[in-house]
């Protein structure tokens, strides 16, 4: 809907790629553009297409939003979250720590290039329902993520970056809070075997940084094949049919 | 990863509140806590609480967001630079209202040059920040995509903005308008502005509800 943001850009303006390819005459030589073949081999009917060559200047830009757009080797890090998880949650910001229980069903959607968990547990003795969605952006070469649950109305960005091996991913943010200020936070995560534990700090009562919040995934499953884009792919084909209930299956679980 | 922003939100100005409320109890004469206790509330922790509450809760913003549950068949157009004539393709959207009720989540497929396109979003209205907020994420990019926008009740059109950054080096400005049609149609109207500063048109999309699927069953499914 609304959201078409990225979607109007890129197919807008991806969009000249491929039809270039279509009334080029000639597949073209090894160019600049090379880095569109990846983008090309995720649409699985197609034969390869060939190489924008038809208007001069528009090759790197193409070449650049085709690029952009294959998962690389931070889309690979995001895979080792995937799975279902069993989560031990530790609350920071009392006194006395507080332990809850939550699970994670974590999918890599849309081909390999983003990552969406649905968190369910409890916050503060009322159910809680969230997803997450952590992706990389090749543009500006940072992790981005949003958050949204059942307990607020604001969606929260971040951004960061991981180490070298993947295995620790860095992110900061800032929201409006309700009491009209902005509130920083930054999160940890960290990759282990089986397991990744994601910290959780904030602005302290004395307005230095302090842990607000741990908690520990462990998995239970690991994930499955074709995961969500095969369950929301099976939705898109029940409704083609009439299916009742089929949209059921875009609901987070 | 930080899979407890918005309450970590809660978490970080319940501390401050929490921290006021230590300061509190530690002025002399006051009875010692004792380990394990749930700290009193204060009023000032209390009225947060409230604050959060209330920013928590859907409201008249999200009834709107109802009339878009649903199947939708969608035609799209989108124009290339310098080429007059709209390249039309068809897909499905999906909405469904989930974490009760405070956001429409969109599914999307489609088609782009003949191969596969996937797509997926969500729309909000943020009581905070009182604006409304969406998300966007497809297969054929890597950006997580976040916009604000505001709703002109009168004409039943919102205006959605964001920024997103172009692979050539500069930060493309993005205008999208969602117009109502009737309860079973609604458009979406796309502009880009490059780095010259010039807005195009670059697509629209047409939604027309199925009659058939589960058209009625969404709105009533929430979560």
């Amino acid at each position: 809907m609304q959201t078409r943001l990225t979607a109007a850009c890129v197919l807008a303006l991806a969009a000249c790629s491929p039809l270039l390819a279509q009334t080029g005459t000639t597949p073209s030589k090894a160019t600049p553009a090379a880095p569109a073949k990846p983008a090309l081999a995720v649409r699985p009917a197609k034969p390869e297409a060939k190489q924008p060559d038809a208007v001069p200047g528009m090759d790197a830009d193409m070449a650049g939003r085709m690029a952009a757009g294959v998962p690389g080797e931070h889309h690979k890090h995001l895979e080792q979250m995937a799975g279902e998880w069993d989560a031990k949650v530790t609350s920071h910001w009392d006194p006395v720590p507080e332990e809850s229980k939550a699970t994670l069903k974590a999918h890599m959607r849309m081909g390999g290039r983003y990552l969406v968990s649905n968190f369910q547990g409890t916050m503060m003795g009322q159910p809680m329902v969230g997803q997450h969605i952590l992706g990389y952006n090749n543009i500006t070469k940072k992790y981005e993520s949003l958050w949204r649950d059942n307990m607020g109305t604001g969606m929260m960005m971040e951004t960061g970056t991981c180490d070298g091996a993947g295995k620790v991913i860095t992110m900061t943010g800032e929201t409006d809070g309700p009491d009209g200020k902005k509130h920083k936070s930054r999160s940890v995560t960290t990759i282990g075997d089986g397991k990744f534990t994601m910290q959780m700090f904030g602005d302290g009562p004395d307005g230095k940084e302090m842990k607000m919040m741990e908690i520990v995934y462990t998995r239970t499953k690991a994930p499955a094949k074709g995961g969500m884009d095969d369950e929301i792919d099976e939705m898109q084909t029940k409704i083609k049919k009439g299916v009742k209930d089929a949209t059921d299956a875009a609901k987070p679980k | 990863m930080n899979r407890y922003r918005v309450s970590a939100l809660g978490a970080i100005v319940l501390a401050l509140s929490a921290g006021a409320a230590a300061l509190t109890a530690a002025q002399p004469g006051d009875n010692k806590a004792e380990p394990g206790d749930m700290p009193a509330m204060t009023p000032d922790m209390a009225a947060m609480m409230k604050l959060f509450e209330d920013a928590g809760k859907p409201g008249v913003q999200h009834e709107l967001l109802k009339q878009f549950a649903g199947t939708f068949d969608a035609k799209v157009s989108m124009w290339m630079p310098g080429v007059e004539a709209p390249s039309v393709s068809t897909g499905t959207m999906v909405n469904t209202l989930n974490h009760g009720g405070r956001y429409l989540h969109h599914e999307y497929k489609g088609e782009f040059d003949g191969a596969d396109f996937t797509g997926s979003g969500d729309w909000g209205f943020n009581n905070t920040a009182k604006r409304w907020e969406g998300t966007w994420m497809d297969s054929m990019s890597t950006a997580v995509s976040f916009n604000t926008g505001t709703l002109d009740g009168k004409r039943g059109e919102w205006t959605m903005k964001g920024e997103w950054d172009h692979p050539l080096g500069y930060r493309a400005r993005q205008r999208d308008v969602i117009r109502m049609a009737g309860p079973d149609a609604h458009s979406m109207t796309s502009y880009t502005t490059d780095k010259d500063g010039i807005e195009q048109k670059v697509m629209e999309i047409a939604y027309t509800r199925r009659p058939d699927a589960a058209a009625g069953k969404s709105a009533s499914g929430t979560r």
